[in-house]
Protein backbone atom coordinates (compact mmCIF):
# COMPACT_ATOMS: atom_id res chain seq x y z
CA UNK A 1 0.00 0.00 0.00
CA UNK A 2 1.35 3.43 -0.88
CA UNK A 3 1.82 5.97 1.90
CA UNK A 4 -0.21 9.20 1.84
CA UNK A 5 3.04 11.10 1.19
CA UNK A 6 4.14 8.96 -1.74
CA UNK A 7 2.46 11.29 -4.23
CA UNK A 8 4.19 14.31 -2.71
CA UNK A 9 7.49 12.41 -2.83
CA UNK A 10 6.87 11.83 -6.51
CA UNK A 11 6.12 15.53 -7.02
CA UNK A 12 9.37 16.35 -5.19
CA UNK A 13 11.25 13.96 -7.42
CA UNK A 14 9.66 15.34 -10.57
CA UNK A 15 10.49 18.94 -9.67
CA UNK A 16 14.10 18.13 -8.80
CA UNK A 17 14.60 15.91 -11.85
CA UNK A 18 13.03 18.40 -14.23
CA UNK A 19 14.78 21.50 -12.92
CA UNK A 20 18.19 19.86 -12.99
CA UNK A 21 17.61 18.34 -16.37
CA UNK A 22 16.50 21.66 -17.85
CA UNK A 23 19.76 23.43 -16.96
CA UNK A 24 22.17 20.50 -16.71
CA UNK A 25 24.21 21.29 -19.81
CA UNK A 26 23.53 25.02 -19.90
CA UNK A 27 26.50 27.30 -19.57
CA UNK A 28 27.24 30.90 -20.47
CA UNK A 29 29.16 31.74 -23.62
CA UNK A 30 32.88 32.51 -23.36
CA UNK A 31 32.28 36.10 -24.46
CA UNK A 32 30.46 36.88 -21.19
CA UNK A 33 33.64 36.66 -19.12
CA UNK A 34 35.56 38.86 -21.52
CA UNK A 35 32.78 41.47 -21.67
CA UNK A 36 32.50 41.46 -17.89
CA UNK A 37 36.21 42.13 -17.37
CA UNK A 38 36.18 44.83 -20.07
CA UNK A 39 33.21 46.58 -18.49
CA UNK A 40 34.76 46.33 -15.04
CA UNK A 41 38.03 47.81 -16.37
CA UNK A 42 36.10 50.67 -18.02
CA UNK A 43 34.41 51.40 -14.72
CA UNK A 44 37.75 51.48 -12.93
CA UNK A 45 39.02 54.03 -15.48
CA UNK A 46 35.83 56.09 -15.22
CA UNK A 47 36.12 56.16 -11.45
CA UNK A 48 39.70 57.32 -11.69
CA UNK A 49 38.72 60.37 -13.74
CA UNK A 50 35.47 61.25 -11.93
CA UNK A 51 35.48 62.07 -8.24
CA UNK A 52 32.92 60.11 -6.22
CA UNK A 53 30.13 62.76 -6.03
CA UNK A 54 30.08 62.97 -9.82
CA UNK A 55 30.73 59.32 -10.52
CA UNK A 56 28.51 58.52 -13.51
CA UNK A 57 29.02 54.78 -13.04
CA UNK A 58 28.08 54.70 -9.39
CA UNK A 59 25.26 57.12 -9.99
CA UNK A 60 23.88 54.81 -12.65
CA UNK A 61 24.34 51.64 -10.64
CA UNK A 62 23.55 52.67 -7.12
CA UNK A 63 20.29 51.21 -5.85
CA UNK A 64 17.86 54.08 -5.57
CA UNK A 65 15.09 54.26 -3.08
CA UNK A 66 11.97 54.92 -5.07
CA UNK A 67 10.01 58.00 -4.09
CA UNK A 68 6.59 57.32 -2.67
CA UNK A 69 4.09 58.91 -5.04
CA UNK A 70 1.76 61.44 -3.42
CA UNK A 71 -0.93 60.75 -6.01
CA UNK A 72 -2.32 64.27 -5.92
CA UNK A 73 -4.83 65.34 -8.53
CA UNK A 74 -4.75 68.74 -10.21
CA UNK A 75 -7.27 70.13 -7.70
CA UNK A 76 -5.11 69.18 -4.73
CA UNK A 77 -2.03 70.58 -6.45
CA UNK A 78 -3.86 73.83 -7.21
CA UNK A 79 -5.03 74.06 -3.58
CA UNK A 80 -1.51 73.44 -2.25
CA UNK A 81 -0.21 76.05 -4.66
CA UNK A 82 -2.78 78.58 -3.42
CA UNK A 83 -2.19 77.86 0.27
CA UNK A 84 1.63 77.97 0.28
CA UNK A 85 3.07 81.06 2.03
CA UNK A 86 4.19 82.62 -1.23
CA UNK A 87 0.95 81.68 -2.97
CA UNK A 88 -2.25 83.65 -3.40
CA UNK A 89 -3.59 82.86 0.07
CA UNK A 90 -0.28 83.80 1.73
CA UNK A 91 -0.14 87.02 -0.23
CA UNK A 92 -3.72 87.92 0.80
CA UNK A 93 -2.94 87.17 4.47
CA UNK A 94 -0.04 89.58 4.34
CA UNK A 95 -2.15 92.40 2.85
CA UNK A 96 -4.33 92.93 5.93
CA UNK B 1 41.31 32.51 5.36
CA UNK B 2 39.12 30.98 2.64
CA UNK B 3 39.94 31.25 -1.06
CA UNK B 4 36.85 33.44 -1.60
CA UNK B 5 37.95 35.82 1.17
CA UNK B 6 41.35 36.21 -0.47
CA UNK B 7 39.72 36.97 -3.82
CA UNK B 8 37.34 39.49 -2.24
CA UNK B 9 40.19 41.29 -0.51
CA UNK B 10 42.08 41.42 -3.80
CA UNK B 11 38.96 42.67 -5.56
CA UNK B 12 38.55 45.37 -2.93
CA UNK B 13 42.10 46.44 -3.73
CA UNK B 14 41.11 46.77 -7.40
CA UNK B 15 42.50 43.49 -8.75
CA UNK B 16 40.34 42.46 -11.74
CA UNK B 17 41.95 39.00 -11.89
CA UNK B 18 40.20 38.28 -8.60
CA UNK B 19 36.89 39.15 -10.27
CA UNK B 20 37.75 36.69 -13.06
CA UNK B 21 38.58 34.00 -10.50
CA UNK B 22 35.31 34.51 -8.62
CA UNK B 23 33.43 34.49 -11.93
CA UNK B 24 35.02 31.16 -12.89
CA UNK B 25 34.10 29.71 -9.53
CA UNK B 26 30.45 30.79 -9.38
CA UNK B 27 29.40 31.39 -12.99
CA UNK B 28 27.53 28.09 -13.40
CA UNK B 29 25.57 28.42 -10.17
CA UNK B 30 24.56 32.00 -10.97
CA UNK B 31 23.85 31.34 -14.65
CA UNK B 32 21.79 28.21 -14.05
CA UNK B 33 19.77 29.86 -11.29
CA UNK B 34 19.02 32.84 -13.55
CA UNK B 35 18.18 30.50 -16.42
CA UNK B 36 15.85 28.41 -14.27
CA UNK B 37 14.01 31.57 -13.21
CA UNK B 38 13.86 33.41 -16.53
CA UNK B 39 13.92 30.45 -18.99
CA UNK B 40 15.79 32.76 -21.34
CA UNK B 41 19.49 32.04 -22.05
CA UNK B 42 20.20 35.61 -23.23
CA UNK B 43 18.59 37.09 -20.14
CA UNK B 44 20.51 34.63 -17.95
CA UNK B 45 23.81 35.75 -19.54
CA UNK B 46 22.91 39.41 -18.99
CA UNK B 47 22.02 38.71 -15.38
CA UNK B 48 25.23 36.74 -14.86
CA UNK B 49 27.31 39.63 -16.15
CA UNK B 50 25.37 42.18 -14.12
CA UNK B 51 25.72 40.16 -10.90
CA UNK B 52 29.51 40.14 -11.16
CA UNK B 53 29.58 43.76 -12.23
CA UNK B 54 27.67 44.58 -9.06
CA UNK B 55 30.13 42.50 -7.09
CA UNK B 56 32.89 44.63 -8.57
CA UNK B 57 31.05 47.89 -7.89
CA UNK B 58 30.11 47.06 -4.31
CA UNK B 59 33.16 44.94 -3.45
CA UNK B 60 34.00 47.18 -0.51
CA UNK B 61 30.65 46.42 1.14
CA UNK B 62 31.06 42.64 0.80
CA UNK B 63 32.35 41.08 4.01
CA UNK B 64 35.23 38.68 3.26
CA UNK B 65 34.56 36.60 6.38
CA UNK B 66 31.04 35.68 5.20
CA UNK B 67 30.29 33.14 2.44
CA UNK B 68 29.92 34.80 -0.95
CA UNK B 69 27.32 32.45 -2.46
CA UNK B 70 24.29 33.94 -0.59
CA UNK B 71 25.31 37.46 -1.75
CA UNK B 72 25.50 36.23 -5.35
CA UNK B 73 22.19 34.36 -5.14
CA UNK B 74 20.50 37.46 -3.68
CA UNK B 75 21.81 39.64 -6.51
CA UNK B 76 20.74 36.99 -9.06
CA UNK B 77 17.22 36.87 -7.68
CA UNK B 78 16.88 40.66 -7.51
CA UNK B 79 18.04 41.03 -11.11
CA UNK B 80 15.85 38.13 -12.26
CA UNK B 81 12.90 39.77 -10.55
CA UNK B 82 13.58 43.03 -12.43
CA UNK B 83 13.79 41.10 -15.70
CA UNK B 84 10.70 39.09 -14.84
CA UNK B 85 8.58 42.14 -14.06
CA UNK B 86 9.60 43.76 -17.36
CA UNK B 87 8.85 40.66 -19.45
CA UNK B 88 5.80 39.31 -17.66
CA UNK B 89 3.46 40.47 -20.42
CA UNK B 90 5.28 38.29 -22.98
CA UNK B 91 4.23 35.00 -21.34
CA UNK B 92 0.49 35.30 -22.08
CA UNK B 93 1.40 36.10 -25.69
CA UNK B 94 3.35 32.82 -25.93
CA UNK B 95 0.34 30.98 -24.51
CA UNK B 96 -1.95 32.50 -27.15
CA UNK B 97 0.44 31.48 -29.95
CA UNK B 98 0.70 27.99 -28.48
CA UNK B 99 -3.12 27.73 -28.34
CA UNK B 100 -3.42 28.88 -31.96
CA UNK B 101 -0.89 26.47 -33.43
CA UNK B 102 -1.47 23.65 -30.92
CA UNK B 103 -4.48 21.98 -32.61
CA UNK B 104 -2.65 21.89 -35.95
CA UNK B 105 -0.08 19.53 -34.50
CA UNK B 106 -0.43 15.80 -35.05
CA UNK B 107 -0.70 13.27 -32.23
CA UNK B 108 2.79 12.90 -30.74
CA UNK B 109 4.83 9.68 -30.81
CA UNK B 110 5.59 8.00 -27.44
CA UNK B 111 9.04 9.66 -27.21
CA UNK B 112 7.52 13.00 -28.10
CA UNK B 113 4.82 12.31 -25.52
CA UNK B 114 7.46 11.90 -22.83
CA UNK B 115 9.04 15.14 -23.94
CA UNK B 116 5.63 16.80 -23.84
CA UNK B 117 5.16 15.44 -20.33
CA UNK B 118 8.44 16.97 -19.20
CA UNK B 119 7.37 20.22 -20.80
CA UNK B 120 4.16 20.02 -18.79
CA UNK B 121 6.20 19.77 -15.59
CA UNK B 122 8.31 22.71 -16.73
CA UNK B 123 5.23 24.74 -17.61
CA UNK B 124 3.77 23.99 -14.21
CA UNK B 125 6.96 25.31 -12.56
CA UNK B 126 6.95 28.37 -14.83
CA UNK B 127 3.33 29.06 -13.91
CA UNK B 128 4.18 29.39 -10.20
CA UNK B 129 4.14 32.89 -8.71
CA UNK B 130 7.65 34.42 -8.68
CA UNK B 131 8.12 34.06 -4.90
CA UNK B 132 7.25 30.37 -4.94
CA UNK B 133 9.29 29.68 -8.06
CA UNK B 134 12.40 31.23 -6.52
CA UNK B 135 12.07 29.11 -3.37
CA UNK B 136 11.52 25.97 -5.46
CA UNK B 137 14.59 26.70 -7.61
CA UNK B 138 16.86 27.49 -4.67
CA UNK B 139 15.70 24.39 -2.79
CA UNK B 140 15.52 21.78 -5.55
CA UNK B 141 18.11 23.04 -8.02
CA UNK B 142 20.73 24.49 -5.69
CA UNK B 143 20.06 22.16 -2.74
CA UNK B 144 19.86 25.02 -0.27
CA UNK B 145 18.29 24.49 3.13
CA UNK B 146 15.25 26.50 4.25
CA UNK B 147 17.50 28.45 6.64
CA UNK B 148 19.91 29.37 3.83
CA UNK B 149 17.02 30.42 1.56
CA UNK B 150 15.56 32.55 4.36
CA UNK B 151 18.90 34.33 4.73
CA UNK B 152 19.14 34.94 0.98
CA UNK B 153 15.59 36.24 0.71
CA UNK B 154 15.87 38.09 4.01
CA UNK B 155 12.64 36.64 5.37
CA UNK B 156 11.66 34.26 8.22
CA UNK B 157 12.16 30.51 7.76
CA UNK B 158 8.41 30.04 8.26
CA UNK B 159 7.73 32.16 5.18
CA UNK B 160 10.09 30.05 3.09
CA UNK B 161 8.49 26.88 4.44
CA UNK B 162 4.97 28.05 3.57
CA UNK B 163 6.04 29.22 0.07
CA UNK B 164 7.58 25.82 -0.57
CA UNK B 165 4.49 24.06 0.73
CA UNK B 166 2.13 26.09 -1.47
CA UNK B 167 4.44 25.69 -4.47
CA UNK B 168 4.40 21.91 -4.09
CA UNK B 169 0.65 21.88 -3.65
CA UNK B 170 0.24 24.11 -6.71
CA UNK B 171 2.46 21.82 -8.76
CA UNK B 172 0.71 18.70 -7.56
CA UNK B 173 -2.69 20.14 -8.48
CA UNK B 174 -1.52 21.33 -11.89
CA UNK B 175 0.17 18.04 -12.72
CA UNK B 176 -2.89 16.09 -11.63
CA UNK B 177 -5.12 18.33 -13.75
CA UNK B 178 -2.90 17.77 -16.76
CA UNK B 179 -2.73 14.02 -15.97
CA UNK B 180 0.83 13.20 -16.93
CA UNK B 181 1.36 10.22 -19.24
CA UNK B 182 2.10 7.00 -17.40
CA UNK B 183 5.46 6.60 -19.26
CA UNK B 184 6.64 9.85 -17.74
CA UNK B 185 5.59 8.91 -14.23
CA UNK B 186 7.46 5.65 -14.71
CA UNK B 187 10.52 7.54 -15.94
CA UNK B 188 10.53 9.76 -12.86
CA UNK B 189 10.44 6.79 -10.53
CA UNK B 190 13.55 5.25 -12.11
Amino acid sequence: MSSPNSHLDLVDHMIRYNLRRSVARAQPGPAVRQQLLQRAARRCRARFWWPAPFDPVLEYDAPRRSLTPLELGWRELALVQLLRPAGLFGALCQLR
Amino acid sequence: MSEDATHILRLQAGDLDALGALYDRYRLAVYRTALAITRDPDAAEDILQEVFLRLHTYATSVKPDLPLAPWLYRATINLSYSWFSKHRWLAPLDEVIERLIGPARQRPEPAAEQRAGREQVQQAIDALPFNQRVVVILHYLNDLSLQEIAEILDCPVGTVKSRLYYARENLRRQLEAKSLPSELLYEFTQ
